[in-house]
């Protein structure tokens, strides 16, 4: 009894403090229309359930990281990359990304910070970006109460947290497994990497079956395509210069 | 509409132009910094240009806006001094206490003004003229005990273009009486009255709008573009005109113009209750410290005030000790103050009282900040489209916070550079150089248009670029390694690649397509590039990899 008044005084005060009523689709970020159908909505419209972690995974581990943090950063969103030093910023632009609101910082584990200093810093950024992508090796560094304690703040502040790479003990709410199938366009000495057809495979909490699609990820513009079977197997013809043994 | 039927309050400035020369003699006349003479050309600099200039140094040439060099050339000996609004509030604080003595209620407008309301004062010492006496006296005291009398205090405002005091009704007359009284060398009082006041504005130039009542430049551009120069050329139109044409902004502006309206355009009275208390329990000691509790309550002030589109003109800030020292001072800013601008000023009124001559006996236990006066804030409005957005700013005060814990360098944000190879075609900048607004970033070239570096890697780019090359052997079908010629010529084809943890057989590859670059000077490069696709247990990988000198690298991944 006691616990139910408690709750209703505090649902109160946060009406009056202002904070407005939050609608279904306000708890959502956008999601590439290529995956919508992965992620369960149609095309267009937004799928990324805010305060949830996205858990990136598989060969196309980063691709598949950069494709999903695309969408909310065209929308408006600030994304936050922590760790991961190699992370192909040419590749993220040609998937979408917008790299102007896209803040890149440093791992701690190359300075000299600890890893007490890493949870303030990601605790920081919780505050400011909507989507946070970490690499497996920040994660390692912090200890799993500040972990559940920075996913706690990241649900109330509504950012999403993109891990690439193996988990560990974190508990993901959507893990999203993208493995290559295939690579098209290279032969033995000639050509140049085209595209990839890779297999996504969604498997989310409270969520019956895992959904499974093919893309191509990225495709020869470097963004991200529908697989559809019609194409497959025909390398489109790409501006292909051979080199010649002259002389 | 009471605004309209009331006369504005008589008020008294009393002003100093060139402040910061005098706080910088003073500091060093109590040993804080280098030593000045009066006499000597001082001129103040900031952002590389002469903020003010002693009289000395303006007899030689020196102007106001001037480069430094600029200021060299036309006075070689003159002693350029770095501005400091620190210090200058920190010397400001004896003449608000000496003067507080006689007028508790004081708006410091900034270091070196204030402003106060003249009828109890004048009451108490016998008029006006009898007031301007006092209060040129009660500064000079001050002054004079805050050096020591090491040095004649008039001679010591003289470096600042002497000391104006102005009586007249409205803060805007008074303001500009101060400024004519330097001119003149007397205290200036205009009589009561609307009369005398607009007879006494109509000579001012509109600029004074701008700089005195914090007036949007643009208008003040305007009204002189259309031939209005004066205030009196303004205050002759109907208002009914300036409404037509300005709107709200007309009336208010012919209000004061015309002298019978003081303060800042649409100033209104805050709520009662709106007063932001932090109590310590532990008393604190240290003065950042206490700025940093200040700027919270700050922020929780400015929180309140951008919810409802509004800004601060004038704050009442209050702090007390565990021994039940106080220190109250109001702060008055025409054109709002925003959260830094306000925590400024607390930082300046703390530092003048805690590191001053007479400085508190114990710990700070409670700060609190009073808005007297807010306005509808007019000149920070969201954007609709392309501006800023509320994630913006809250992406821009996570960057300040992630700055100050691993440093300025380790937050970035990728910039456009070009190049050919995937290491070298964005750079990364740090944020505190370009600042993050989401505009300053060089975008890449896209479209039709935008030309392709030649010999770079075809599209898709890498999604992996490691910065660190990855040494590895490549093998051919018979286990020997595989080179490229001068000549760019393959060996044989690549059949396996060797890692160190492990084996992968190649399934495809291209290449080698060379780059020879910066051949002119030392950086010069000279690789062949591979693309490499090889077979793993989890599918295909590729990547690509340069062969420099014999030695095989993977310098990217397309993972």
């Amino acid at each position: 009894m006691s616990v139910s008044v408690a709750r209703r005084t505090v649902d109160v005060s946060a009406l009056r403090a202002g904070i407005p009523a939050v609608m279904a689709h306000e708890r959502l970020l956008p999601v590439h229309p290529v995956l919508a159908p992965v992620f369960g909505v149609a095309p267009g419209e937004p799928g990324l359930v805010r305060g949830h972690t996205v858990v990136c995974s598989g060969s196309a581990a980063m691709s598949c990281a950069l494709a999903v943090m695309a969408a909310p950063t065209r929308a408006g969103s600030w994304a936050g990359v922590v760790g991961l030093p190699s992370v192909g910023v040419a590749a993220a632009a040609e998937l979408g990304v917008e790299l102007s609101r896209t803040i890149f910082v440093a791992d701690a584990s190359t300075s000299s910070a600890t890893s007490s200093d890493m949870a303030a810093v990601l605790s920081a950024l919780i505050d400011g970006v909507e989507v946070l992508v970490l690499s497996r090796r920040v994660v390692a560094t912090v200890s799993d109460g500040v972990m559940r304690k920075l996913h706690t703040r990241m649900q109330s502040r509504g950012s999403v947290l993109v891990l690439v790479g193996d988990p560990g003990s974190v508990s993901a709410d959507v893990r999203v497994n993208a493995s290559t199938v295939m690579w098209e366009g290279v032969g033995a000495g000639h050509g140049h990497l085209q595209r990839r057809r890779v297999s996504i495979e969604l498997d989310a909490r409270r969520r019956g079956r895992p959904t499974r699609a093919d893309v191509w990820l990225p495709d020869q513009h470097g963004g991200l395509s529908v697989c559809d079977d019609a194409s497959t197997g025909t390398v489109p013809t790409g501006n292909v210069v051979s080199l010649r043994r002259t002389g | 509409m009471t605004a309209m039927s009331t006369r504005p309050p008589r008020c008294a400035v009393v002003h100093t132009p060139a402040w910061p020369l005098v706080a910088a003699v003073m500091n060093g006349l109590v040993g804080r910094g280098p030593q000045y003479t009066p006499d000597q050309p001082l001129a103040i600099m900031r952002s590389q240009r002469v903020l003010c200039c002693s009289p000395a140094a303006w007899r030689d040439g020196v102007r106001p806006g001037m480069r430094r060099r600029q200021a060299q050339g036309a006075c070689p000996h003159v002693v350029l001094v770095a501005d400091d609004p620190d210090r200058d509030a920190r010397c400001f604080e004896p003449v608000v206490r000496s003067v507080g003595e006689l007028v508790p209620l004081l708006d410091i407008e900034s270091p070196g003004s204030l402003l106060m309301a003249t009828r109890g004062p004048s009451r108490y010492v016998g008029g006006d003229a009898a007031l301007t006496v006092r209060l040129i006296d009660l500064a000079m005291a001050g002054l004079s005990a805050a050096v020591a009398s090491r040095i004649d205090p008039a001679t010591l405002l003289s470096v600042g273009g002497g000391l104006g005091v102005g009586i007249a009704d409205g803060r805007l007359a008074a303001t500009l009486a101060a400024r004519g009284a330097i001119r003149r060398g007397e205290p200036v009082v205009v009589e009561p009255g609307p009369a005398t006041t607009a007879a006494f504005l109509a000579p001012h130039p509109v600029t004074a709008l701008g700089a005195v009542a914090g007036c949007d430049v643009g208008l003040v551009d305007l009204l002189q573009r259309l031939g209005l120069r004066r205030f009196g050329d303004v205050a002759a139109l109907s208002p009914h005109h300036l409404v037509d044409r300005f709107g709200a902004l007309g009336h208010t502006v012919h209000r004061l113009v015309s002298g019978t309206d003081d303060g800042t355009p649409s100033a209104l009275p805050p709520p009662p209750d709106l007063t932001i208390v932090r109590l310590f329990d532990d008393p604190v000691t240290q003065f950042d410290m206490l700025v940093f509790a200040a700027k919270s309550l700050v922020d929780e002030l400015g929180r309140y005030f951008a919810e409802r589109g509004q800004v601060c003109t004038r704050v009442r800030v209050e702090a007390e000790t565990e021994h039940g020292e106080t220190s109250v001072r109001v702060w008055h800013r025409a054109e709002g103050m925003n959260e830094s601008a306000m925590v400024d000023r607390v930082r300046w009124q703390l530092d003048g009282w805690i590191n001053g001559a007479d400085p508190p006996s114990a710990g700070v236990t409670k700060i609190a900040l009073v808005p007297l006066e807010i306005r509808a804030d007019a000149g920070t409005q969201e954007g609709f489209w392309g501006g800023r957005t509320a994630a913006d700013d809250a992406a821009a005060r996570a960057i300040t916070r992630v700055m100050a814990l691993v440093g300025p360098a380790g937050v970035t944000v990728a910039s456009w550079r070009g190049g050919r190879d995937p290491r070298e075609q964005y750079r990364m900048v740090p944020v505190a150089d370009v600042g993050a607004d989401g505009t300053t970033v060089q975008e890449r070239p896209s479209g039709p248009t935008a030309s392709r570096w030649p010999g770079a890697i075809p599209t898709p780019s890498p999604a992996l670029v490691h910065h660190q090359p990855v040494g590895v052997r490549v093998l051919d079908g018979d286990g020997r390694a595989v080179s490229v010629s001068g000549r760019g010529f393959v060996s044989a084809p690549p059949a396996v690649l060797c890692r160190e943890n492990g084996r992968a057989s190649v399934a495809g590859w291209a290449g080698p397509w060379p780059v020879e670059e910066r051949w002119w000077d030392e950086r010069a490069r000279r690789v062949a590039r591979f693309q490499l696709v090889v077979q793993t247990s989890d599918g295909p990988r590729a990547y690509l990899a340069e062969v420099s000198s014999g030695q095989w690298w993977l310098v990217a991944e397309y993972a």
